[in-house]
């Protein structure tokens, strides 16, 4: 099993590697900040030595040689917007949206398996019909326009949520959380619920499909034949072997939380990755683009890695790193 | 595409206003014990106020920090850390500061701060946005306690103006500091009339009132202030009370907020100037052609033409229509009551048969082909601004494609993306803004000609050129007399647009939103300041 991780963590470091490449080519070819961010005031002597000063002029192969030299000494570049580390702005950024994120998943998975369990159950029920025509529109609407929708009405008409922002945080392992103070809940709420309005309706349909085909299985008839209560056919038997793909959506699906909230950020003003990496695309940030790509890619071989041991855990013949040896 | 949505969600707006839904008077951002909370649409990318000089660093840094000189709401130049100045000679300026000033730590300001200010607001490690641009001409001396000389390499009238760009910081604390400790407060110490107290990148900036504050002493004893980089929620959050005011408000929720109760919008012109600018230089320019594709000399090098596309351009109608009032039709280089604004010049009318006239009269008879590049991310509707203008260039027989494209691409382009690294365009679309608050700046680095070696028309990436009215911008560079430099400006604006160097669009507007129990009037350097606000009443 640790040997299998560990190649996993190295096929992942040649991801990242491969990522850097493709990223630094691209930006290259688009060009660099200075145009963008230069005084209009300033000279074209002044420019031409700003451009010398920070190396764009130099060939792609140096400029890049320089990345992996700072690389090498954890270093990935200071950031042209913010003047700070790539990393260290990221970093700021975030526990904002992993606590987002988070919260968006645990609410997709905590409504949206109960009430896929329920539409699979009893697939005719009126409950079950309307369960399945809300889910369609949950993953058909566009989350701004809901996005929007709620704060119109729970901001502007009703007065009950604040519209934006991450209100008041609280300080716990070094780092500013909302999900620790009543008023950072409040803020917390309707973007955690825009963000996991998708995934909900993702989650809810696999699970009633998964449990309309296990239920007339042979091991579920043994099961109620051996006398079981129904409750245990359910929530063992049935639950663990329906789970197993929710468990992979609900793993690739959280990698994409993070990295892609960009939507439901900008509209509730959060203050997470998700807006910066846009930012810093349109500005050619180039150590944070690189930087949070290099991120991204470490989060989702993290995912993966973790997705892979739950299998184990649900599903005893799933072994890890046991493939081909059957 | 982000108009669309813009407009979709006005629209929205729009249906959702009446009814029973409406709530009754909202709890504005406005507390009783003198807190101000304002929406902000860009982002503050750092509390070192000589990192990156732009509108939302600026708006956050004018709080904490004072200048030497000030501007006043429509860029005049005002006293500020300095209570008078004098042009000694031609190259030689005093400043004489203000007695009874002092920073936020208790320590007085002195020339040696300045001084210090100065040096190190030319080294910021790692600044695009350098301030060397305003200072590297500059030279500073102490004379005695009270007065700070600066020497220029050659005449420079605008002197005032260029050090109103610069935050005056404590050497005591500023000594060694990185932006890092700015950002953190360590060294934010100014002696602006508000004192840093927080900033949560991305969330929030709080400021608190200085009671020690020299000038006139602000309404608000708390400021906060934070970035909601969406339109529609920016709005909502003015609606719902969470801010009291907002700038930059969206061009679709201006019908839709004019209907809500509580809730009023203020406008000021800014001083920045969107423009078309055309190839002057090359004898052939790559995206003009004939109808039939073929090759056809640069018809931008006469004269006639460029006067038939001015003539052709309805800039009222785009400033109304399409831009619903965000813009004010432009005449020249800078909107009136900035200095160099010249009274003359008005603002062209529309007549497409003289246009078509024009035309014919240059050999276009049947017009021609050319590609109209724009940014499609970086002035309002500028997408919608590139139609129109290729629609009404269509009246006169000229077919316009337009391509626009995200700034990051086309400001590259624009500049340097032609063989050589010469600028790649035919015929394009760019703003200007007159940031020092008078015209030496777009007749310096857009109107004079492209010289490398003077460092003069540093933007003007149309590498238009007139020996005429080269030498009287170098004269007027030079002329430290108000009176006589103003009269000089105005005549280099005439000439130029006589000339059609460019064609002058609009002006922007900037539009605020507050809640109507503020006093708020609005400047013409798109900056927000909690000082211009006032309760009302």
């Amino acid at each position: 099993m640790f040997a299998s991780i560990a190649q996993r963590i190295l096929q992942g470091l040649f991801v990242m590697f491969c990522m850097t490449l493709i990223v630094f080519a691209g930006m290259h070819a688009i060009g660099d900040p200075v145009d963008m961010l230069i005084s209009p005031q300033a000279t074209q002597a002044e420019r031409a030595r700003l451009i010398a000063e920070f190396g764009f002029d130099k060939p792609l192969w140096v400029q890049y040689g320089r990345f992996l030299w700072g690389l090498v000494h954890l270093d990935l570049g200071t950031s042209y917007i913010f003047n700070q580390p790539a990393l260290q702005v990221i970093v700021q950024r975030l526990p904002a949206t992993l606590e987002l994120a988070v919260l968006a998943t645990l609410i997709s998975v905590v409504v949206g398996v109960p009430l896929g369990l329920y539409a699979g159950l009893r697939p005719h029920s009126a409950l079950s019909r309307l369960i399945m025509g809300g889910s369609i529109l949950g993953f058909s609407l566009p989350t701004f326009w809901i996005g929007m929708m709620m704060i119109m009405l729970f901001s502007v008409k009703l007065g009950w949520l604040p519209s934006g922002g991450r209100g008041e945080t609280l300080r716990a392992l070094g780092v500013e959380w909302s999900f620790l103070t009543v008023d950072g809940l409040r803020h917390l709420l309707l973007p955690a619920v825009n963000l996991a309005l998708f995934n909900m309706s993702l989650i809810l349909r696999l699970t009633r499909a998964g449990v309309a085909e296990v239920m007339p299985m042979d091991y579920v008839r043994l099961a109620r034949a051996k006398g079981l209560s129904n409750g245990r056919v359910i929530f063992v038997h049935v639950l663990k072997n329906v789970l197993i793909p929710v468990v992979t959506v609900v793993g690739l699906e959280f990698g994409s939380v993070i990295a892609f909230s960009v939507v439901t950020e900008t509209i509730y003003s959060w203050p997470g990755m998700g807006k910066l990496i846009i930012d810093s695309i349109n500005l050619l940030d180039r150590p944070i683009i690189v930087a949070y790509l290099m991120i991204i890619v470490l989060l989702f071989i993290t995912i993966n890695l973790v997705v892979d041991i739950i299998y184990t855990l649900l599903d005893p013949r799933v072994r890890f790193g046991a493939r081909g040896k059957s | 595409m982000k108009t669309d949505r813009r407009m979709f969600l006005g629209g929205l707006g729009l249906a959702l206003m009446p009814g029973a839904l409406l709530r009754g008077a909202a709890a504005y951002a406005v507390t009783p014990d003198g807190g101000l909370v304002i929406g902000m649409a860009s982002e503050t990318s750092s509390i070192d106020p000589h990192w990156h000089i732009v509108t939302a660093n600026s708006s956050v840094s004018q709080h904490i920090f004072d200048r030497l000189v000030h501007m006043d709401e429509h860029q005049g130049v005002v006293p500020g850390l300095a209570e008078s100045w004098k042009a000694i000679d031609d190259t030689t300026w005093e400043f004489t500061l203000r007695a009874g000033a002092s920073f936020h730590d208790g320590a007085p300001v002195t020339v040696e701060d300045l001084i210090f200010t100065y040096e190190r607001a030319q080294n910021v490690q790692g600044a695009i946005f350098n301030l060397r641009a305003y200072l590297g001409d500059k030279t500073f001396e102490k004379v005695d306690e009270r007065r700070l000389r600066v020497i220029t390499k050659s005449a420079n009238p605008i002197v005032p103006n260029e050090l109103t760009a610069v935050a005056i910081i404590s050497k005591a604390h500023g000594e060694g500091a990185s932006s890092e400790d700015y950002n953190s407060g360590k060294a934010t110490i100014g002696s602006g009339p508000y004192r840093f107290v927080s900033y949560t990148p991305g969330q929030s900036i709080v400021l608190a009132r200085n009671d020690a504050y020299w000038g006139p002493k602000p309404a608000w004893a708390k400021v906060e202030i934070r970035p909601i980089a969406n339109g529609g929620s920016r709005v909502a959050a003015l609606q719902s009370g969470d801010v009291a005011l907002i700038d930059s408000v969206p061009p679709a929720d201006m019908a839709h907020l004019a209907g809500v109760s509580g809730i009023k919008t203020t406008k000021a012109t800014a001083n920045r100037m969107v423009f078309l600018f055309f190839d002057h230089n090359r004898e052939t320019t790559p995206y003009a052609k004939a109808n039939d594709g073929s090759e056809i000399p640069n018809p931008f090098r006469d004269l006639r033409v460029r006067q038939a596309f001015n003539l052709a351009l309805d800039k009222a109608a785009i400033a109304n229509r399409i831009l619903s009032d965000a813009g004010e039709a432009a005449s020249q280089l800078v909107p009136e009551g900035i200095f160099g604004f010249n009274p003359e010049v008005s603002v062209t009318k529309a007549d497409a048969a003289k246009a078509k006239a024009l035309l014919a009269e240059a050999g276009f008879p049947e017009g021609f082909t050319v590609t109209l590049h724009g940014p499609n991310d970086r002035f309002i509707r500028d997408s919608a601004v590139l139609q129109a203008t290729a629609q009404m260039l269509a009246r006169i027989g000229v077919k316009v494609e337009v391509d626009a494209m995200p700034s990051n691409i086309f400001y590259k382009r624009a500049s340097s993306g032609g063989p050589d690294g010469v600028p790649e365009f035919s015929f394009f679309l760019v703003g200007y803004g007159a940031a020092t608050g008078e015209s030496s700046g777009p007749l310096r680095n857009l109107i004079h000609s492209y010289d490398k070696s003077k460092g003069y028309g540093s933007n003007n990436r149309g590498r238009y050129s007139n020996r005429e009215i080269d030498a009287l911008i170098e004269k007027g560079m030079a002329t430290v007399d108000d009176t006589a430099r103003k009269a000089i400006f105005e005549e280099c604006a005439g000439r130029a647009i006589a000339d059609v160097a460019l064609v002058p669009l609009y002006y922007p507007i900037s539009v605020w939103a507050e809640s109507d129990t503020l006093a708020f009037a609005g400047r013409s350097d798109e900056r927000t300041l909690a000082m211009d606000v006032q309760p009302a009443g």
